[in-house]
């Protein structure tokens, strides 16, 4: 047994959970190898120093405060759990589950109304570009409607559109392929009908009681169209884009609903919970963090949305990137064409140190889904290797560790 | 009868001293508080009390190797056995009480760490102190110093203290609280593999936190 196979075998080797053969031959390497040999002394010193640690001075009457609480009622179901018990189980309670798991929720929610561009534009076009790392528009699958009603003032004042150049053929022409960054996003608009009325709104709920906090802001577009005049039928399409935060405001995964005529699907979520097939006709749509933050920073969501403002959540840049995608390359037939799974493992690649302080914060559960996940779409892809590399020459603590645990998940 | 297979096992002959007997096998046993579990589920806050006194040690004596501060641990303890009187009606006796109790109390502990900032403030400081040589006391603070030494222990709960959370719930039950892999594996809903590995890490740390320690403790017999 070689040195390396040895310093594998150490931790089994410590706890005695390793068979007779091979446990006579670390102790063959133990007897010429001093460093080995130091290590296990080290380790045998360690845990005994640990076992030693003096037995912290116990607290008097834990029971007796603890009843005298209960009796006060502090442990009296309140408004939530007493639904939660009447629906029976739906809901799990907080503290099983695990913490980040009972996440919170910032929303920013973008409603467009336009009767075929947006869809036309969603099933048509959008996806992940590989060459240019973005979400690309085809101008051609999105015939821009033929009249255009002339948008209220304060709608170009959020969106930086001016009346002449959304007004009919003067509205801004798309290139066949751009970037679906924060700049598209008046573009998005623009593109998506003619007329809209965007409303700015914000709401931000927080249920202490199940931990959880809600956080929804947005821009709404809405017809100024004179459909009921007319008699024309409305119909509307939703786009929402929800950025899912955990407690802390850190987020986990951008998820996209889209909607028509009631219905919705959820595209795009979090890796935890890779979508596998497509939900929607057209094609998933991951949406590129920028994309959200553009409009938040232009309709000076930033600002209205307390939690989303104190949690830096755009500023953090935590929010995957449609460009971080493009680098690792766009489709997958296995999952639709997109799996959200590799935003986080283009981050990975290109912020090691910030993708390991993010996984290393979940709790220990959710670690261990991270790298599961993680490391079963990265071998997929032929990139686990460069992941590794990327997080072990960071040089950063965390990272190695990080880099470890995937390590670790890809023998098993 | 409810009851629950959990790791025990014989001693593993072995030059290692320190080898662990409860990882070898599996036997069947019953749980200890089932009837006390019962009774309390029942409405019985007698039975709840007596829980209470059964377990609080072992809580309060994890959340404090977890926070580091005696203030927190009594009062996260409270929280942890308010927590169970909450919830405790969705308790199914699907693992031991005990685990289940560890359980909740290892959450409150992650949560409240998280609800620090997770920044590693408090652990440079004393860092800093340590290496300024100021916070070392020159005699025991208190009688339960005295097992390990004042200056040794304070050493080691630093070097505990270093580790990230994920690292060092792990350890601390698994080498201060003396739950078998299977279990820690129910408490903090990972694969025991994981357990594994990260108990192995933590101790490289640790010995790496406690390198000259661990020369001179050679030289005190320890």
């Amino acid at each position: 047994m070689n040195h390396s196979e040895v310093k594998k075998n150490l931790a089994d080797y410590l706890e005695g959970d390793i068979d007779l053969g091979a446990r006579a031959l670390v102790d063959a390497h133990l007897d010429n190898c001093a460093e080995c040999t130091q290590e296990v002394a080290d380790i045998q010193r360690t845990i005994q120093l640990l076992r030693m640690l003096p037995e912290p001075e116990q607290p008097s009457m834990v029971a007796a405060n603890v009843m005298r609480r209960i009796r006060a009622g502090e442990t009296e179901p309140g408004f939530f759990e007493r639904i939660s018990r009447v629906l029976g189980g739906i809901f799990e309670p907080a503290f099983v589950l695990p913490a980040s798991a009972v996440a919170a929720a910032a929303f920013v929610v973008v409603v467009v109304q336009e009767p075929g561009g947006l869809s036309g534009l969603l099933k048509g076009s959008a996806g992940l570009n590989g060459g240019s790392g973005g979400i690309a528009l085809d101008q051609a699958a999105n015939p821009l409607p033929a009249t255009a009603a002339v948008p209220t003032p304060l709608s170009m004042a959020i969106n930086g559109i001016s009346p002449r150049s959304v007004a009919g053929s003067t509205r801004p022409q798309l290139s066949p392929t751009r970037s679906y960054g924060a700049p598209a996003a008046q573009d998005f608009l623009a593109a998506s009908g003619a007329s809209y009325a965007p409303r700015i709104y914000s709401d931000v709920g927080i249920n202490s009681g199940l931990h959880n906090v809600r956080a929804e802001a947005g821009v709404r577009a809405g017809a100024r169209r004179s459909s009921a005049r007319n008699g024309a039928t409305r119909s509307e399409t939703r786009v929402r884009t929800r950025i899912q935060v955990d407690r802390d405001g850190r987020p986990i995964a951008t998820l996209v609903e889209r909607s028509q005529g009631g219905g919705a699907r959820v595209l795009a979520p979090s890796p935890l919970f890779p979508v596998r097939g497509n939900t929607l006709a057209g094609g998933a749509v991951p949406v590129a963090g920028s994309v959200v933050s553009g409009l938040m920073a232009q309709s000076g969501l930033m600002a209205q949305s307390g939690l989303m403002a104190q949690s830096g959540l755009m500023a953090q840049g935590l929010v995957p990137s449609a460009r971080g995608a493009g680098t690792i390359g766009a489709s997958d037939s296995s999952s639709g064409g997109e799996d959200v799974r590799d935003l986080w493992l283009a981050r990975g690649l290109e912020d090691p140190v910030g993708f390991a302080t993010f996984i290393a914060e979940r709790n220990l559960a959710e670690q261990e889904l991270w790298v599961s996940r993680l490391t079963d779409r990265a071998s997929e892809r032929g990139i686990l290797a460069d992941l590794l590399t990327a997080l072990r020459a960071s040089g950063d603590e965390t990272a190695a560790w990080v880099a470890d645990d995937f390590a670790a998940e890809r023998e098993r | 009868m409810t009851y629950e297979i959990v790791e025990r096992g014989a001693m593993v002959s072995g030059t290692n001293p320190l080898t662990r007997e409860r990882n070898a096998e599996r036997v069947v046993v019953e749980d200890p508080d089932q009837d006390l579990v019962q009774r309390w589920q029942k409405g019985d806050d007698k039975a709840f009390e007596q829980l209470i006194e059964r377990h609080e040690r072992r809580v309060y004596r994890l959340l404090y190797r977890m926070m580091g501060s005696k203030e927190d641990a009594e009062d996260l303890t409270q929280e942890t056995f308010l927590s169970l009187h909450r919830y405790g009606h969705r308790f199914r006796a699907e693992a031991r009480f005990s685990t289940f109790v560890y359980r909740v109390a290892a959450n409150a502990a992650l949560n409240r760490r998280r609800t620090y900032g997770r920044s590693r403030a408090r652990v440079d400081k004393l860092k800093h102190r340590q290496a300024a040589g100021d916070d070392l006391p020159s005699s025991p603070r208190n009688p339960e110093d005295s097992t390990l030494g004042a200056e040794l222990s304070e050493h080691v709960r630093t070097a505990l203290d270093s580790l990230s959370p994920s690292l060092r719930m792990p350890v601390v039950l698994y080498d201060i609280e003396g739950l078998a892999y299977g279990e820690i594996a129910k408490v903090l809903g990972i694969a025991e593999g994981t357990v594994k590995s990260r108990i192995h890490r933590a101790r490289q740390a640790l010995r790496e936190q406690l390198k000259e320690l661990l020369g001179s403790s050679t030289a005190e017999g320890i």
